[in-house]
Order: structure tokens, then C-alpha cells, then sequence
């Protein structure tokens, strides 16, 4: 029945924290993975959704940080070595998860936002192209260019300056650029769709895309993997002197 | 003194005749030039815009009447270019790639003046009928150029005035759009790769001295 009572009031104090975190990170990630921004489908075609993969895992860490850190406290309370040991075994064990979590949505953002190329060519290829890919990324861009009231990638000249599944199936003369980056009227008649095609800013949308886009995986990102990441950084010293508390009891 | 000064005083007789039997037009110090106003289709890959020329063909030679037109011809050909000396004579853009140059966009004095166009913006957009079955179509251009283009006045009898040739106008050319660039790690990678790796190793190295030390 030895163990100083420092250790476990240090010990109940951070599980406590944890457990609130493992919470916090866990309706955090349901949030991230109800995805309001609704940028899926940009990174389901170019087959690298796995900041999504992150957030998963993420749901299932968050919870189990919630629960294995309520049963450490118990562990710690009763003075018993066995339960301190399985609590030790689960958290090891919950923390490889969170660390393959946090990983893995930080270097797929990086592959998708850290430059607009790889959204550029995805647009430039799928937008219009008649396949279902095509389809699902068409109506994705036109909603975010009516939405955000902007016009490709980096702007409406993304058409102009390369080739494109738009250009094979629109003649630069007739349109230079898809007809929903033009400003509308409430009725949803494009203001002047001549001043349009000459690409005047008052009639057309010269912002681009991409930050817009990039704010949102960023958003989602910066939950799960940073967070995940101070969860990680706090649970280690934790865990270190609960094995300290191991020796000693 | 004699048979220097002689042939010195015959070149400059033959210089100006020369100018006065090729061309009889007045010059207009006017130069084309793509529109300033911020537009971002002002060139194209098959089109580009000018400012238009307004309230420059006011001088006492030119009437109301008379036809202006947009001469548009590769660079290379401007140099070598002559007026069509009467409206027969007048190239379309269906003979472009052959004669080199041809016109189009038909106006007059009264459309080119600052009085009509106070509301949006006054613009010439060179290439934009699509589909157009007239002669004198102002279709879309055959490929990046450059290209220069002058204003000519012309009325029954022939060429009246022009203005300067513009500068260069090269075409945009759409590329294939390649991903030059591999995308990199960025700063916050490394640091949560390198600390993650390096947490977990010494989480995993003090469970298993602490289960081989109390074993």
C-alpha cells in the first residue's frame, strides 16, 4: 500500500486532462469528417483522401483516450500493479494510432494544398470530361465558383493559359472561360455576358479557387493533426510517471 | 563642284517622286494598341482587343462617309504592305495565310468618337464572329502571330489616310499543364514526423526496461 500521494494526485490530474482532450479530439473529428466545407469529392478523384482516413482513426483515438484514461485513474486510486500495467499496455497502444493519425493527414495535405499544381491539372482534365469523375468534379466546381464567387485555380486565366477538357469541348472564341465564373443578377442571367467574355472584372470572377480550398483541408488538418499532436506531447510525460508509479508501488 | 554635286541634286528628285507615286495617304500619329482597361481575355490564343481609336480621324481629308477599316498582318509583312487602291481590290480574312494580311471590323468616324460610348467600356475585339458567312468576317486568328495592325480610311477612290502600325501582338499558346514541381514537405511535416517518432520510441523503450526491471 506504499505510493506518495503527489504522485497520484499528479497522476489523477493528468489523466483528467486526457480524457477531456480524447473527448475534444473525438468530436472534433466527427466534425472534420461531416466535412461542411464538402470538399471530398476533390480529394476522392485524385485518390488521396486519407486527411479523411486521419480523421477517422481520429474518432476511434479520441474516444479511446477518453476511456482507457478514466481507467487509469481507477488503476492509480485502487494502488493496483496489474490494472496500472493494462492501462499502460492500452494507452502504448492507443498512442501508435493517434501518432499514425496525425501523420497521415499532415502529409496528405501537404500533397494537395502545399501548391495549387496538383488541383490545377485535376481541374484543367476533369471539368466537363465526359466521364463520372468529370461529372462529380464538374458539379463540385460549379458550386464553389457560385459560391465563392470565384474562377479556377488561381484565376479565370487557368483556362486560357493551358489546355483543358473544357477547351476540347467549349472554342475559346465562344467562351474563353467556363460561363458560371461570369457575375449574375439575382435571376441568375450572367450582368453582361459580352463584358463577361472579354473578362472585365466587374462582370466576371477573377479571384481564384484555391484559397478558398486550401482554408478548408488546412481547417480540417490543422484539428486533426496539431491537436493530435499536443494530445500526444501531454500524454507522454503522463505516462512516463505513471511507469515511474509502477516502480514504486 | 560638278559631277558629285550633280548626282547629289538628282537623288533627292527621285526620292520624292518615288514617295508621291507609291502612296498618297495622310498619316494619322495614332498607334494601335491593346486596350489598357484591366480585361482578362485581352489576348487570347485566337483573339486579342484594342482600344478603339477614338476622335482620331478628324483631319480635313477625311469625310463622314468614308469607310475605316482594321488592317491586321503578320509582322514580317507589315513592312511590305500596300494599300488596296480601291474597294474590289480589298483582301478578307479567307485570303490571310496567302496575301499575308487582310481587313476587316468596317466602321466610320461617327462609331470611332467619345460621345457614343459613355456608358461600359469602348473596345475592339479582333477575331470575335465565330460564325459569320459575309466577306469581310472578323474571324479568329490563325495561330499566335505577332501580328501588327493599322486603321486605314478608306472612301470611292481609293486609300485617304492611316495610322501608325502597332507594336508585336503575340498570341497566348496553351500549353499542356505539367506539375513541374513535385510537392514539397512543408516545415510542419518534418517537425510532427521527427517529434512523433522520437515520443513514441521512448514511450516504447521505458515500457519495455520497465517490464524487464520489475519482472
Amino acid at each position: 500500500e506504499k505510493g506518495s500521494p503527489t504522485v497520484v494526485g499528479l497522476l489523477v490530474l493528468g489523466n483528467i486532462i486526457i480524457l477531456m482532450s480524447g473527448l475534444a479530439l473525438f468530436a472534433e473529428t466527427v466534425w472534420v469528417t461531416a466535412d461542411q466545407y464538402r470538399v471530398y469529392p476533390l480529394l476522392g478523384v485524385s485518390g488521396k483522401d486519407d486527411v479523411f482516413a486521419g480523421a477517422w482513426i481520429a474518432i476511434f483515438t479520441g474516444f479511446s483516450f477518453f476511456v482507457v484514461a478514466s481507467f487509469g485513474i481507477g488503476a492509480v486510486l485502487c494502488h493496483s500493479r496489474g490494472m496500472l500495467l493494462t492501462y499502460l499496455l492500452l494507452m502504448l497502444i492507443v498512442y501508435v494510432f493517434e501518432c499514425a493519425s496525425s501523420i497521415t493527414s499532415y502529409t496528405h495535405r501537404d500533397y494537395v494544398v502545399s501548391n495549387p499544381a496538383l488541383i490545377t491539372k485535376q481541374m484543367l482534365t476533369y471539368y466537363n470530361a465526359p466521364t463520372s469523375q468529370g461529372q462529380e468534379l464538374t458539379r463540385f466546381w460549379d458550386r464553389v465558383m457560385i459560391e465563392q464567387q470565384c474562377c479556377g485555380t488561381s484565376g479565370p486565366l487557368d483556362w486560357v493559359n493551358f489546355t483543358s477538357a473544357f477547351r476540347e469541348a467549349t472554342p475559346e472564341v465562344v467562351f474563353p472561360w467556363p460561363p458560371l465564373c461570369c457575375r449574375r443578377d439575382a435571376n441568375f442571367n450572367p450582368l453582361n455576358e459580352d463584358g463577361c467574355r472579354l473578362g472585365h472584372q466587374d462582370y466576371l470572377f477573377t479571384k481564384g479557387c484555391f484559397e478558398h480550398i486550401g482554408h478548408a483541408i488546412d481547417s480540417y488538418t490543422w484539428g486533426i493533426s496539431w491537436f493530435g499532436f499536443a494530445i500526444l506531447m501531454w500524454t507522454l510525460p503522463v505516462m512516463l510517471l505513471a511507469m515511474y508509479y509502477y516502480t514504486i508501488l | 563642284m560638278g559631277f558629285p554635286q550633280g548626282r547629289l541634286l538628282l537623288l533627292p528628285l527621285l526620292l520624292l517622286t518615288g514617295i508621291q507615286t507609291g502612296t498618297s495617304l495622310e498619316p494619322i500619329n495614332y498607334t494601335p494598341a491593346i486596350t489598357r482597361e484591366p480585361l482578362e481575355g485581352s489576348i487570347t490564343s485566337s483573339t486579342f482587343t484594342l482600344d478603339q481609336p477614338n476622335d482620331q480621324f478628324n483631319g480635313s481629308g477625311i469625310s463622314d462617309l468614308d469607310d475605316i477599316w482594321l488592317v491586321v498582318a503578320f509582322s514580317n509583312a507589315s513592312q511590305s504592305f500596300e494599300p488596296p487602291q480601291s474597294a474590289q481590290d480589298i483582301p478578307y480574312a479567307a485570303t490571310f495565310l496567302d496575301k499575308k494580311y487582310y481587313l476587316t471590323i468596317r466602321a466610320s468616324r461617327d462609331l470611332y468618337s467619345s460621345k457614343r460610348g459613355s456608358q461600359g467600356i469602348s473596345v475592339l475585339r479582333v477575331g470575335n464572329e465565330t460564325n459569320c458567312t459575309r466577306s469581310d468576317c472578323n474571324k479568329p486568328l490563325p495561330g499566335p502571330g505577332p501580328y501588327r495592325v493599322k486603321f486605314l480610311v478608306m472612301n470611292t477612290n481609293g486609300p485617304v489616310a492611316g495610322t501608325n502600325w502597332s507594336e508585336d501582338i503575340t498570341l497566348r499558346k496553351p500549353v499542356e499543364f505539367s506539375e513541374s514541381r513535385p510537392p514539397s514537405k512543408s516545415a510542419g511535416t518534418i517537425v510532427i514526423i521527427a517529434i512523433l517518432s522520437i515520443l513514441l520510441s521512448l514511450l516504447f523503450l521505458a515500457l519495455v526496461a520497465l517490464l524487464v526491471y520489475t519482472w
